[in-house]
């Protein structure tokens, strides 16, 4: 009877099976007569759903085309075709072979069989891959899903699209060199072609954006130029070392005589500034403006100031609203506030004026001041755009005017510096406003812009003497004057340090100026502010200053950051911006010499209550600032581990693309290229272990893998046995890799599930390749010196996941244990004996995970230790992190030793390396007291455990190896275990 | 601290170590020795004249060295025939490392310190009493270490002239690396910079 219902004519996989066959005999028979061209010979298609065209079309179009059209998806259908699948059926099925009906409808019109990938329907690449991402293109929507393809795949592609592959490669490696360095001439060609693709303005999704930014920004400018002066002055301290100034001597003669010395030693700060400085920069080649106000901002200024186009999306009013709030609560800063309410009327500019001249101030204009503002202050204020390149010829010019009498300088920022006068006053003999007279006439005929600089003690004396020197002039706040009385009326945050939240808390309490803080107990200070605040505060107060000057200032951080123009549609285009980000932050990084340890990733996201565009034309609006900071196990400056760490921290915000507005990468902690790392030797080489582990580890899964592999292969064809390595492995790996394929490659279960004629394959195969290696390992141990092993054995950090494979065969591990320990402790006496016993039996009572990594090849250690040699030898670590140091270490050992049955051989290779390390910073005292306390817990608590008897002796011989080779001795114990069980004799 | 009373204070301490280990392991006869209250914890210190006289000498030369920093160690030997040492207690002067004094200013009084060379004095006892016996008729002898220009000044010295000392075998035959000798960390004092351990020639 069974035998009858299988043979009812349907073969022997049933009626569906037979339907599906029929279907397509009766296709082929059917098309047969239409057949025009053999197009899709080979291709068959399966239509699932509503497709344009419809599944009618596409059946005829293959008969006609020599395709197959199946009604029911076959397993060799090669194609489906949809237009769009439920979430559901896209996570259940292979969705490499699903594209869009275009395909047909494009292979047809160019007569041949095109590259599929383009037209898939869900492709397999990572939202975090990077997209290309181009100016709008002809091609419509199309095009711009294909380009997600890399280029060889779309090389091969018909004359219609290479016009726009032509583009789409220009525009990238154009955007490879924007990138990479945003500074180079280079960029403003990138800027002209680029442009020509995308005619609207630019946002940060454009390559080329952050070159443009960078050129524009004002900040940017300003900070690099300050920060390079920092530099420069450095520079010229090391180039000039203790040679002699010769402009000194000249100007003693032009000044000998006409002035006799007051010989006070007193001390002399110099503040010198130049007079709104980018106003008088831009003056220059505008003599005719000067005694006009004038401001420098971005704006046209004129009508196109007070009426700007308005992104119909913002809302004035409400964004008003909100800053003014935020300043006033939030910063306490009314002058902000201010600024805000009044600036954000209807259509006026929002550009920041940057410098105004005097003649402007006098209206009431202010910098920082938007222009819409400022205008309608002052109608015939005029505007006068950035010039950066003479910002940086006068700001060089001055500081190489003053270089040439002292390189005392400290420098603040462009236009503005500290310099020590006092040595210099006393080499020349001359009254000290001579000289600064001297000297600022010397800086207006180099740059003809006026400058101002006061004189003091200190720098906090000098800085509020410029202030009164102020325009074009100088000033002494000389020694006699009284300094109270000076300082008295002064308004608390022109002090350094006091902004304005401080500002707030203090004018809540009554203090408003000097004269206040002055009159006010230190006790009642330290309350508002704390001790140390309060004690700064109350000295600048009096005109104390204790601050030294710094001369040769080193960079503490290195950020890059972009609030302007920050409009992402999709994951992807952010994360192209934050690699550029990041490419420009490491540029930054290796001119100036250093390496970071810190990343910390700050980004601005849209206030929940702000509107959706900002008022100000692509700018930021109001914002909310959060941060994430990443540490890095070592210094670097490579862009990759920063990129890297910079998409894990975005990763970790989860922010919506479209909510930001701003993004800053900041590396801090930095330390010189050349430095010698002084760091524990033994730690990094924990953590290089980790990360073998890690490796190591998936390259078990890898292999642990290969059935259904191999079951595919069966269907198809030959297999090739060679063990998948992954791509990325470096060749350094590939011992440690092919000896764990070694240990996992014998798999029983896998072998068992494999077919016959395979799993002989593979059994010959495995001897094939892995024997040679093997007997090179062996070779290799061979050659290796042996004191290089000797070492403690560095244990795996993090737990590894449990090989299927080494837990079947302890025995024969042990086994092979013995033999390496044998090996690495030739000669170290009986006592190695001991070991070897113990090994023999801690495969009961150890993890196999630890079992594993103490039992593995020899090669390994020598990698890891030559690692560790690569780097500068240990010195005995300063500051020992290290317990056993502690006051409680009696404590932790009995805790240790009664709370186990069995010692753990994990604890007892921690306990090795903490010895160690005690060897190594001579603390044998406490060696000393460690093992003679250890000793008598064991023999108290565990006369009868050979384990712990062996564990003990274990440790002991480590301790006397580790002593003979740091000391030349070993260490004289009290007390040594004795067990009639274990005993070596 | 200033630094002669520095120097008052360790060359105290290595008086008070070097009568302490005569007495401990025995060199001379106990009767020789009286007990005396220091560093508020009993001592036994010498009361044989002729040893006295010596120990002083001893003494006084240390101190010239220690005043020009370069006494680097303090070393006794016990022996009982010559050129076989049998134990050698270093006494460790970390000062001339570590350049600046250690003293913390906030032991004024040296409390601080007086309890640690208390803790150090029963600490030698404690690890020395597991050791074996010495034979009888052993005799002891002081090296102290320093350099070839301190010791030529010194030799030069007219005062010091009535208590000559020789140059021992170069340090590397003292030093040779064998396993028979082990070493017993005896104490560390911290606060002075002091580190004493023993050699023992098995």
């Amino acid at each position: 009877m069974a035998g009858d219902e299988i043979n009812n004519g349907f073969g022997e996989c049933g009626y569906f099976e037979a339907k599906k066959s029929k279907l397509e005999e009766q296709f082929a028979a059917a098309s047969d007569p239409f057949r025009k061209s053999n197009l899709f010979q080979g291709i068959s298609i399966f239509v699932n759903g509503l497709t344009d065209p419809s599944a009618n079309e596409l059946k005829q179009i293959m008969m006609v085309h020599g395709g197959t059209f199946h009604h029911y998806e076959r397993s060799h259908t090669k194609f489906i075709i949809a237009s769009n699948l439920p979430d559901v059926k896209v996570r259940n099925m292979n969705t490499s072979k699903i594209i869009s009906a275009q395909y047909i409808v494009d292979c047809v019109e160019n007569k041949r069989v095109l590259d599929y990938k383009p037209y898939l329907l869900y492709t397999n690449q990572k939202t975090t891959q990077p997209r290309l991402v181009f100016g709008k293109g002809k091609n419509t929507s199309r095009a711009n899903e294909t380009m997600a393809v890399s280029m060889s795949e779309t090389a091969p592609e018909p004359p219609p699209v290479e016009n726009d592959l032509g583009k789409i490669l220009k525009v990238l490696q154009l955007a490879a060199v924007a990138a990479t360095s945003p500074k180079k001439e280079t960029a403003d060609k990138t800027v002209a072609d680029v442009s020509t693709l995308s005619h609207s303005v630019r946002t940060a999704v454009d390559p080329a954006f952050l070159g443009e930014f960078y050129k524009n920004s004002r900040l940017h400018h300003i900070a690099t130029l300050g920060a390079g002066f920092k530099q420069y002055v450095c520079e010229l301290r090391q180039a000039h070392g203790n040679q002699p100034f010769p402009k000194r001597n000249e100007l003693r003669s032009v000044l000998s005589g006409k002035q006799e010395m007051n010989a006070d030693s007193a001390h002399y700060v110099m503040h010198i500034d130049m007079d709104c400085f980018f106003v008088s920069v831009g003056l220059r080649s505008h003599p005719e403006w000067r005694g006009l106000p004038i401001a420098v901002t971005h704006s046209k200024g004129g009508s196109a100031a007070t009426d700007v186009p308005v992104h119909p999306q913002s809302d004035r009013q409400a964004e008003r609203a909100l800053f003014a709030d935020r300043f006033e609560h939030q910063l306490h800063d009314n002058f902000r506030a201010d600024k805000v309410r009044t600036g954000f009327e209807k259509k006026m500019s929002l550009s920041e004026i940057a410098s105004c001249s005097y003649e402007a101030r006098a209206k009431g204009i202010r910098n920082g001041m938007f222009v819409g503002q400022a205008l309608k202050l002052c109608p015939e204020l005029k505007t006068i755009p950035y010039d950066f390149e003479g910002y940086k010829e006068v700001a060089f010019a001055l500081y190489d005017t003053v270089a040439q009498y002292t390189l005392n300088i400290e420098a603040v920022s462009c236009d503005e510096m500290f310099v020590e006068l006092t040595d210099l006053v006393a080499d020349l003999q001359v009254d000290v406003m001579t000289f600064v007279a001297h000297l600022r006439e010397e800086v207006r005929s180099k740059t003809g812009c006026p400058c101002s600089a006061g004189v003091g003690s200190n720098k906090l004396l000098a800085r509020m003497a410029t202030k009164k020197a102020k325009p074009n002039g100088q000033f002494l706040l000389a020694p006699g004057i009284d300094v109270l009385a000076y300082m008295a009326p002064t308004p608390l945050e022109e002090l350094p340090g006091v902004g304005s939240s401080m500002r707030h808390k203090l004018a809540q309490a009554g203090l408003r100026n000097c004269g206040d803080v002055q009159g006010t107990s230190r006790e009642k200070l330290e309350s508002l502010l704390g001790k140390k605040l309060a004690l700064t505060l109350q000295q600048h107060s009096l005109g104390i200053d204790t601050r030294p000057l710094v001369y040769e200032q080193q960079r503490k951080s290195v950020s890059a950051e972009v609030n302007y123009g920050i409009r992402f549609s999709n994951a992807s285009e952010c994360e192209t911006f934050l690699r550029q980000l990041s490419a420009e932050v490491k540029t930054r990084l290796t001119d100036i010499k250093r390496k970071a340890k810190s990343v910390t990733l700050k980004v601005m996201v849209r206030a929940a209550e702000a509107p959706i565009e900002a008022s100000k034309f692509m700018g930021h609006g109001v914002c909310d600032t959060l941060n994430k900071s990443a540490m890095l196990q070592h210094p670097t400056d490579d862009v990759n581990i920063i990129t890297s760490n910079v998409l894990k921290l975005m990763k970790e915000f989860d922010l919506p693309p479209h909510e930001l507005r701003g993004i800053g990468i900041h590396l801090s902690r930095l330390s010189d290229v050349n430095e010698v790392k002084k760091e524990n030797v033994l730690l990094q080489m924990f953590e290089k272990m980790s990360e073998k582990r890690k490796i190591e580890t998936t390259a078990v899964e890898v292999q642990e893998e290969p059935q259904p592999e191999l079951e595919q292969a069966e269907q198809q064809q030959q297999v090739d046995l060679e063990p998948q390595q992954p791509l990325d492995m470096s060749s350094e790996w590939k011992n440690s890799t092919n000896t764990s394929i070694k240990n996992t490659a014998v798999d029983p279960e896998v072998l068992a599930q494999l077919p016959e004629d395979i799993r002989q394959e593979v059994l010959d195969n495995m001897e094939e390749h892995l024997q040679p290696k093997h007997s090179e390992q062996r070779g290799r141990k061979r050659r290796k010196p042996k004191n290089a092993v000797r070492r403690s054995l560095p244990f795996p950090s993090a737990p590894a996941p449990l090989s299927k494979v080494s837990a079947n065969k302890p025995s024969n591990r042990a086994q092979h244990l013995r033999h390496e320990l044998s090996k690495r402790y030739r000669g170290g006496g009986q006592t190695d004996e001991i070991v070897m016993d113990y090994i023999d039996k801690v495969s009961n009572h150890v993890h196999p995970a630890i079992f594993e990594y103490i039992s593995r090849p020899e090669v390994e250690v020598s990698q890891n230790l030559q690692g560790a040699a690569a780097a500068p030898r240990p010195q005995p670590p300063a500051t020992l992190q290290n317990y056993l140091l502690g006051s409680n270490y009696k404590t932790m050992l009995a805790d240790w030793v009664s709370n186990q049955r069995y010692p753990n051989h994990t604890d007892i290779i921690t306990m090795n390396e903490k010895l160690a390390e005690l060897v190594k910073g001579r603390y044998s005292s406490r060696i000393y007291d460690i093992m003679k306390h250890l000793c008598r817990l064991i023999k108290h608590k565990h006369e009868d455990v050979c384990e712990w008897h062996m564990a003990f002796r274990f440790i002991e011989d480590t301790v006397q190896h580790h002593m003979m080779e740091f000391e030349g001795y070993q260490m004289m114990l009290a007390e040594s275990i004795s067990c009639v069980m274990c005993e070596p004799m | 601290m200033q630094s002669e009373y520095a120097n008052d204070i360790h060359l105290e301490a290595i008086e008070v170590f070097l009568n302490h280990i005569l007495y401990v392991r025995g060199i001379y006869p106990t009767q020789i020795f009286k007990k005396r209250r220091i560093y508020n914890t009993p001592v036994y210190v010498s009361i044989y004249p002729p040893l006295n006289t010596y120990l002083a000498g001893v003494l006084r030369s240390a101190r010239e060295l220690l005043d020009r920093r370069e006494l680097k160690c303090f070393e006794i030997i016990l022996y009982h025939s010559e050129n076989q040492p049998l134990e050698s207690y270093m006494l460790q002067l970390d000062i001339l490392e570590s350049g600046a004094a250690r003293q913390p200013a906030e032991d004024p009084h040296l409390i601080e310190y007086e309890q640690q060379l208390r803790v150090a004095l029963h600490k030698l006892s404690e690890r020395v009493k597991p050791l074996p016996k010495l034979p009888g008729n052993c005799q002891f002898k002081v090296h102290l270490h320093t350099t070839q220009t301190a010791f030529v000044q010194f030799s030069h010295e007219a005062q010091y002239q009535d208590f000559p000392w020789l140059q021992a075998e170069t340090p590397q035959q003292m030093d040779a690396r064998s396993p028979k000798v082990c070493l017993l960390p005896l104490a560390t004092v911290d606060n002075v910079g002091l580190k004493m351990q023993a050699r023992i020639f098995a």
